[in-house]
């Protein structure tokens, strides 16, 4: 028989499909995996996405900019502030107006995305643990969250999905005494961060576990479009913030860490080294925020404070035309992309001369990561598939959009 | 092989957009590849324009670049799955966002906000059921152009 028949048949007999299903714990969401298994090694890993699709590019070319922005924070739902920071960047640079932001709203949000920044590392390793069966450090990074969350609510009202950036500044100031809170948040923060680390780091099982999983070479992660702590783990030192700087990220001082041998292990050690990263950044903020304006004063993109709408008749009609026709925006084309918690995130916005966006593509990272699980999983046991599957930090918000 | 040479050295893709232009422009569709090289820290975008031919829904094939880039496969197939344009030498073409057996390309112009089909629980009959979608209100769009200059 020809060598090349038989070597199909005798594949046929050796492997065998499952199905991971939708509702899996293990898969972060709705992630619908078809495996090809020869005994208990993958030989091929497909994908299924889109359950959680709603058609977010498609319901954004019938809002108006404004309406449009709380979209953003249920795309990613664990790092809310970064996405809609990213549409917001878009908007401004097609307004022309991001020179002229103010720089108590420019620290303001960047204090945010940084809270943000952390809020999604502890939730990714955490779940992470999770997964592989470490409960511990779940419960103190949720508390830790928890405190994070707080902030988010005094500052716009609402736990998650804040809507609080806004194109031209901020939607509120900054309430009496939450930078004395963020500044007592930061100083204990630090010590938490050790004692996950601790419970982690020299872990036996954690690292038999993450050592040598899930190995990207840097041919791969760029070749398969990575970025974020993917790219970074892998040994490529790209990091937005540095190199498309925005706000003041080319003023403040921080580090890029980056990865040798880029396994789940390397990245591990990256996110805690992000979180670190983080603080010292909002320390730096907390240092030379200054007082001063939070938003534009141009009325025509930014919202006008509601006691002057009461006295004055200009105001009103300012405050009429903004929450109800919006601002149109000259035909352009942008495309602003930020260094997102999970990577790059990227917003391509093409409009013409309305007030609504006559198309808006969303770039999110983990599509782009979930693309490679077929190639970082091959010929690995079924159990490490979670590992990787943690690893990669997916949210299906953000993928299926 | 050129993007991929010294010269330009663009060693990723990282995002691929569709536009529909729908009657406004001569080429309905414009595709936008955004290059980007790590090494001399630059990006390009190309724009490919494609016509679409008439009465038939789908559009005159582009040739794929998934050799080149892997990560084409599912930019790809998401932008045949929203926007129906054919890529030639493509491996695996399915659909991929939308739900299995939809029918249309969601993300044309010429698509409703509510779509065609509706899917919903029947407690009668215990399954679920799809049918046409029945609204008694079309969805009302105001033009806001703009016709001065801030």
């Amino acid at each position: 028989m020809n060598k090349l028949i038989w070597n199909e048949i005798y594949n046929k007999l050796q492997t065998f499909t499952i199905n991971f299903g939708p509702q899996h714990p293990a898969a972060h969401g709705v992630l619908r995996l078809i495996i090809e298994l020869d005994n208990e090694i993958i030989i091929k890993v497909d994908p299924h996405i889109g359950l959680l699709h709603r058609g977010t590019e498609k319901l954004l070319e019938y809002k108006t900019y404004l309406q449009g922005l709380p979209y953003f924070d249920r795309l990613d739902y664990v790092s809310m502030m970064a996405q809609e920071y990213c549409f917001v960047l878009g908007i401004e640079n097609l307004l022309n107006i991001h020179n002229f932001i103010p720089l108590r709203a420019q620290y303001i949000r960047i204090i945010f995305l940084e809270l943000t920044r952390i809020l999604n590392h502890l939730l990714a390793i955490t779940t992470h643990a999770l997964d592989l069966g470490a409960i511990t450090p779940f419960l103190w990074a949720f508390e830790e969250r928890e405190k994070i969350l707080d902030f988010y609510e005094q500052v716009s009202g609402a736990r998650m999905h804040a809507a609080y950036i806004r194109p031209g500044g901020v939607s509120f100031d900054l309430p009496m005494g939450l930078l004395d809170e963020i500044y007592l948040f930061i100083k204990q923060f630090v010590l938490r961060l050790n004692e996950i680390e601790e419970i982690l780091l020299l872990n036996r099982i954690w690292k038999k576990r993450l050592v040598n999983i899930g190995v990207i070479d840097l041919y791969n992660a760029k070749n398969y479009g990575f970025s974020g702590v993917l790219l970074r783990g892998s040994g490529c030192k790209w990091d937005l913030r540095k190199f498309y700087s925005y706000e003041l990220y080319d003023v403040l001082d921080f580090k890029v860490p980056i990865g040798i041998y880029g396994d789940c292990f390397d990245r591990f050690l990256l996110r805690l080294e992000e979180m670190r990263q983080s603080v010292l950044i909002i320390y730096q903020c907390l240092n030379n925020i200054n007082f001063g304006n939070y938003k534009l004063i141009n009325y025509k993109y930014s919202m006008i404070d509601r006691l002057n709408m009461k006295y004055d008749m200009e105001s009103l009609i300012h405050h009429f035309k903004y929450y109800t026709d919006g601002f149109t925006i000259f035909p352009g084309i942008v495309y602003s992309c930020i260094e997102a918690p999970k990577g790059e995130f990227g917003v391509f916005i093409v409009s013409d001369n309305t007030n609504k966006p006559y198309r808006c593509h969303i770039r999110a990272p983990g599509f782009f990561h979930l693309q490679g699980l077929n190639f970082m999983v091959y010929k690995s046991l079924l159990a490490d598939l979670v590992t990787v599957i943690g690893t990669l930090d997916i949210v299906f918000g953000e993928i299926d959009r | 092989m050129i993007f991929k040479s010294l010269i330009f050295k663009f060693e990723t893709i990282r995002d691929c957009v569709c536009v529909d232009y729908f009657y406004k422009r001569k080429f309905r569709f414009n595709l936008f590849y955004n290059f980007c090289s790590y090494r001399y820290n630059y990006i390009l975008f190309c724009v490919i324009f494609i016509k679409i031919v008439k009465n038939f829904p789908y559009s005159i094939g582009v040739t794929s670049l998934l050799k080149l880039f892997k990560n084409m496969n599912w930019l790809e197939r998401e932008i045949w799955d929203l926007y129906g344009i054919f890529f030639i030498n493509h491996i695996d073409f399915r659909r991929i966002l939308t739900d299995y057996g939809f029918y249309g390309f969601p993300l044309r112009k010429d698509f409703p906000l509510m779509g065609y089909y509706e899917i919903r629980y029947d407690d009668f009959d215990n399954m679920i059921i799809k049918e046409k979608l029945q609204i008694i209100q079309n969805y009302r769009l105001y033009e806001y152009t703009n016709t001065f200059k801030y």
